[in-house]
């Protein structure tokens, strides 16, 4: 295998002939930016095609006008379903090769712009692999719903190619990274600490996505993706505030929707942490310039640990043991505490709700009726028979919300003692799991910038980091 | 371009367009802010025409009126959807140039930091993991309290079930209802809806009672008694306005209505006292519509659903209450095309109110049946149907899985699903001014009015049955006003001059006929094997029919005319005078 030759990094002598040398090209990729911008938004404005969809506006009521028979939209054509998932399998080789081989975080960046006009705004959104998550648990749990292979493949691509290469699907690929990735514009770094901390929010959603899912309560990720709104040019009051929202934070804060909400990311985490080769922050070998220490601002960025004195160290396996003890407990808690949530979970489902308001209009508790319940009337069911699936599916969410709670309690377990696990690191290495290959780090690695000096024709030629 | 310009110009762009993407954005919010004020889906100036068309339904100006103002409000609100379209793209496309020059302007700043001007820190993951430990313990803890607070809050609110009765609202839903107040009423109002079908049959919500049959669900009933002595009568009451309705009974509530040329009210009588626990008016139009006198202005009869009491009168009025007598809601069917007056009664069903409104002529007809939700009053479905008017008051009937309302009118008897009002079979058989009712008895419809001939129909075809489903005919004894009676075996007819005819039911052949008279207008009803008639001058007979003859088991007086049907409950009946309201019970 071919080795990068070593080069002394002449910016470590002084700071300013570093930005001298570096500003060409940073100039010029700004003004590529700019063009890539103005590309982008030549083609939103041809994507803003008219809406087939029919408008729900009430007829009159006196008239004896002849409505005509409303039109079932035709079915879409599978011929996008290939495309998509031609484009799926494209650029996930793609930001593969740019991240991993070709170590280029132009390409990246200017591939996730392309994932984001395809996948996001015109396909607007749908199909995505974050949500393909939830159609393969209904799947899963219920036999009367038929799993496409498209959706199935979102699902499956992306996590075997992260088990090879790490989380390039989120580097390039995923058009909610790409609009974070774009937003990204003063990014301050969140301290470690409170990072692991709120790592925690994506495993509960993953956690109440499954569970909303295999009860066939609600598709929660779709619901709330803080993006799909401005890929579709439509969305609630509630939810408008609720992304622009994730946009200005966005700005100061890298990725929030991927490093702390993503369901999804839980997953490409878990597989990134064994892929085959992950992308590395040096190409070749780090020489501890410490350059790069602040330039993940996704808090990526492992630093070098040293030897612990023995008291430290025989402190840490106390503690390790402690938690490993604690962690059967935390499972007992936290399926007592799932089980007694299942109440206020079953109240997503609509068959609950709509008993519970029914119930509620039958014993005079609100007054008026619903668009739900006049249609339950108007069905002539009896009310008993409601009342006897919502128990039953009460029932269902007690299981549901134990087993939910037990892998929270599992979660926060686990993650107490990876928190409490000492590694051993020379260098400055991306954390597996968090980095999601974006590519900001090459920039400031001197060891990068001296094969572009010295080799530039060898530029992504360069040889596959070795496993780490 | 020099960089520095470039810079520049980076942020000019970025400045422009945020200022542009925020300027659209309030305009948007404005517009929205404005749409959620003023709807104009909620048109005032459309209710009110609505409303004066329903006052005059034939005025051609209002109908041109409201389709003018229809297509107005039409275009505002597309041209507010277009307006929040363009609106959101404009804010996309703003902020999308904002961001790209915006991120254009960072990278043309971006600076290399300077780590040798800090301290090398060593081993800083050793530093910071013990506070991430207690960050991620405060965030199961947050979780916990989450979860705790959540499961504390959101209570189930299906009803409880009798093995455990906490599942649903539990205790704490005991605790908030509400103390009884006189006669339980507050505990009626939190009964089960729709009630349960044995709670439906034993009470009698409608004209003749569930199901509309005149069958009485108990036995119990005193054969004789003497209102002039006194005699198992419970007591009697005066009701305030003339009425040729029927009481309705729920429990402890007797429900009548009352009419004169300028009032219309609605009566809730304390069914074991007789004390009036409510009087309400209902409004109306102005307009007097003309009825003949022995119709009235209140001949239909009330109808109850356990909750509510809904009462319909000669001017087309509408009204709800609950059974408190707080208005529910109330509707202007417009004073029907009806040249004797409206007389057909109200029914309930499950959560629908229908209301047969039968008017205009056979060249001419604009009969309508609605399906009212009892609740709030919204149709739920409505069917116009090609008959004049009658007076003819429709059944519910069982019908191969779904239930059906039979109707009676010329020259059809129709029966429609429940669920949606369509039509599923009809039968021609019924003369023109059809007044009697039918009725529904061991899986056979029999309708019959004089002019025509009894029928009797299995009621699970399709489409036109007269051909096929019409079991066996009679041409005697049939009624002008009465409704038909039937049982298991016998089909009995009354008609003007008070001969009660009796058919077997099985073969339609006529066993007997008993001549009583006298004057009838009230239907003969049923009680076991007793059936009670009332005669117009106050007579009251019992007989006991039997395949061979009718034995007339009692003879009384009600002392005074009576022009309506009894309402039968556990030992007791009520049956309205032509000035009072009568319990006769032991």
């Amino acid at each position: 295998m071919k080795r990068l030759r070593r080069v002394p990094c002449p910016r470590l002598r002084g700071h300013g002939k570093c930005r001298k040398r570096r500003s060409l090209p940073t100039r010029a990729w700004a003004g590529h930016r700019i063009g890539v911008g103005i590309l982008f938004i030549v083609f939103l404005c041809i994507s803003c095609r008219i809406s087939p969809a029919a408008e729900r506006f009430p007829p009159p009521d006196f008239t004896d006008h002849q409505l005509p028979a409303t039109q079932a939209p035709a079915a879409p054509s599978p011929v996008y379903e290939y495309a998509d998932l031609a484009f799926l399998i494209a650029a996930l080789g793609l930001a593969s090769y740019l991240a991993v081989r070709r170590r280029s975080r132009r390409g990246l960046f200017v591939l996730g712009i392309v994932s984001l006009a395809w996948l996001g705004f015109w396909r607007e959104g749908c199909i995505c692999p974050i949500g393909a998550i939830q159609n393969v648990t209904l799947a899963a749990f219920n036999s009367t719903y038929v799993l496409p292979l498209t959706v199935a493949a979102f699902l499956a691509l992306p996590l075997i190619v992260t088990l090879f290469f790490g989380r390039t699907f989120c580097a390039a690929v995923c058009p909610l990274g790409a609009v974070q990735e774009l937003v990204a514009l003063k990014p301050l770094r969140v301290p470690p600490w409170l990072d692991q901390a709120l790592g925690l929010l994506a495993y509960v959603y993953l956690g109440l996505a499954v569970l909303f899912s295999a009860t066939g309560t609600a598709f929660l990720i779709c619901r709330y993706d803080p993006f799909v709104g401005f890929f579709r040019r439509s969305m609630g009051a509630d939810m408008l505030v609720f992304s622009l929202s994730f946009l200005v934070l966005g700005i100061f804060i890298g990725r929030p929707y991927c490093r702390y909400l993503c369901p999804l990311g839980v997953l490409l985490g878990w597989f990134s942490r064994i892929s085959q080769w992950h992308v590395k922050i040096p190409p070749d070998r780090c020489i501890q310039c410490r350059l790069c220490e602040e330039a993940c601002p996704y808090g990526a960025i492992r630093t070098p640990t040293t030897v612990q004195p023995p008291a430290d160290h025989r402190r840490g396996r106390r503690r390790l043991a402690l938690l490993i003890v604690l962690l059967p407990i935390l499972i007992v808690l936290g399926f007592g505490l799932g089980w007694m949530l299942r109440q206020p979970l079953a109240r997503l489902n609509p068959t609950v709700r709509l008993a519970e308001r029914f119930y509620q209009e039958q014993t005079g508790r609100v007054q008026g009726t619903t668009g739900a319940t006049d249609a339950f009337r108007n069905t002539g069911r009896p009310a008993d028979a409601l009342y006897a699936e919502a128990r039953s599916l009460l029932g269902s969410f007690g299981l549901a919300g134990g087993l939910f709670g037990a892998y929270v309690g599992l979660v926060v377990g686990g993650k107490l003692i990876y928190l409490s696990v000492r590694r051993r690191r020379t260098d400055y290495q991306p954390d597996r799991a968090a980095c999601v290959s974006c590519g900001r780090c090459f920039w400031y690695c001197p060891a990068e910038q001296a094969l572009w000096k010295n080799n530039p024709a060898a530029c992504g030629l360069a040889t596959m980091p070795e496993k780490t | 371009m020099h960089p520095s310009d470039k810079y520049r110009m980076a942020c000019w762009t970025a400045t422009v367009a945020g200022v542009f993407a925020i300027v659209v954005c309030a305009l948007l919010a404005y517009d929205y802010s404005r749409r959620l004020v003023k709807d104009p889906l909620d048109s005032q100036a459309y209710a009110a025409l609505k409303n004066a068309l329903a006052q005059q339904p034939a005025n051609e100006t209002l109908k041109e009126q409201i389709r003018t103002l229809d297509l107005q409000l039409r275009r505002e609100y597309f041209r507010q959807r277009a307006f929040t379209a363009v609106g959101a793209i404009l804010l996309l496309a703003g902020i999308l140039i904002f961001t790209f020059a915006a991120k254009a302007a960072v990278t043309l700043h971006r600076k290399l930091p300077q780590p040798q001007l800090l301290p090398p820190v060593a081993d800083a993951e050793a530093r910071w993991t013990p506070r991430a430990r207690w960050a991620v313990a405060a965030m199961a803890g947050l979780l916990i309290a989450l979860a705790l607070g959540l499961s504390f809050t959101f209570r189930s609110q299906l009803p409880p079930t009798e093995g455990n009765p906490l599942v649903g609202g539990g205790s704490r839903r005991r605790s908030e209802e509400p103390a009884s107040t006189v006669g339980g009423r507050s505990r009626l109002l939190q009964a089960e809806f729709p009630p349960a079908d044995p709670e439906y049959a034993r009470a009698w919500p409608r004209f003749r009672g569930a199901g509309g049959r005149g069958v009485s669900a108990y036995e119990n009933i005193p054969t004789d008694w003497d209102v002039l002595a006194g005699k198992n009568v419970r007591w009697k009451t005066p009701v305030p306005l003339p009425g040729n309705n029927s009481p309705v009974v729920w429990k402890d509530r007797v429900f009548l209505s009352g009419a004169d040329k300028n009032r219309r009210e609605v009566y809730c009588f304390d069914a074991a006292t007789g004390k009036i626990l409510w009087t309400r008016p209902v409004p109306g139009p102005s307009r007097v519509p003309g009825v003949m006198e022995d119709t009235g202005y209140a001949a239909p009869t009330v109808a109850a659903d356990g909750r509510r009491v809904f009462a319909i009168f000669a001017d087309g009025a509408l009204a709800a209450f609950d059974f408190d007598g707080r208005p529910a809601w109330s509707k202007d069917l417009g004073i029907p095309d009806n040249m004797y007056g409206h007389a057909q009664s109200l029914l309930t069903y499950r959560h629908l109110l229908l209301v047969p409104f039968d008017q205009g002529t056979a060249e001419q007809p604009k009969s309508k049946l609605y399906a009212f939700n009892s609740a709030d009053g919204k149709i739920v479905w409505q069917v116009n149907r090609p008959v004049p008017n009658s007076w003819a008051t429709p059944i519910v009937i069982p019908s191969d899985g779904c239930d059906l309302i039979v109707t009676a009118a010329f020259p059809w008897i129709i029966a429609y699903d429940l669920r949606d009002g369509t039509e599923v079979w009809r039968v021609k058989g019924m003369p023109p001014d059809t007044g009697a009712s039918p009725t529904f008895a061991a899986g056979k419809v029999y309708a019959a009015n004089d002019g025509t001939e009894l029928s009797a129909i299995r009621p699970d075809g399709r489409g036109d049955v007269t051909a096929t489903h019409v079991v066996w005919k009679g041409e005697d004894g049939l009624p002008d006003t009465c409704s038909v009676l039937a049982d298991r075996r016998f089909v009995f007819l009354l008609d003007l001059t008070g001969a009660l005819t009796c058919y077997d039911a099985e073969k339609g052949e006529v066993l007997w006929y008993e001549d009583f008279e006298d004057g009838f207008s009230s239907s003969p009803s049923l009680v076991g094997n007793h059936v009670y008639l009332f005669a117009k001058s106050g007579k009251c007979w019992v007989v006991e029919p039997t395949p061979e003859g009718c034995k007339r088991i009692g003879e009384n007086q009600l002392g005074e005319p009576c022009v309506t049907s009894p309402a039968f409950q556990d030992g007791r009946f009520y049956i309205r005078g032509q000035t009072h309201l009568f319990c006769i019970g032991k």
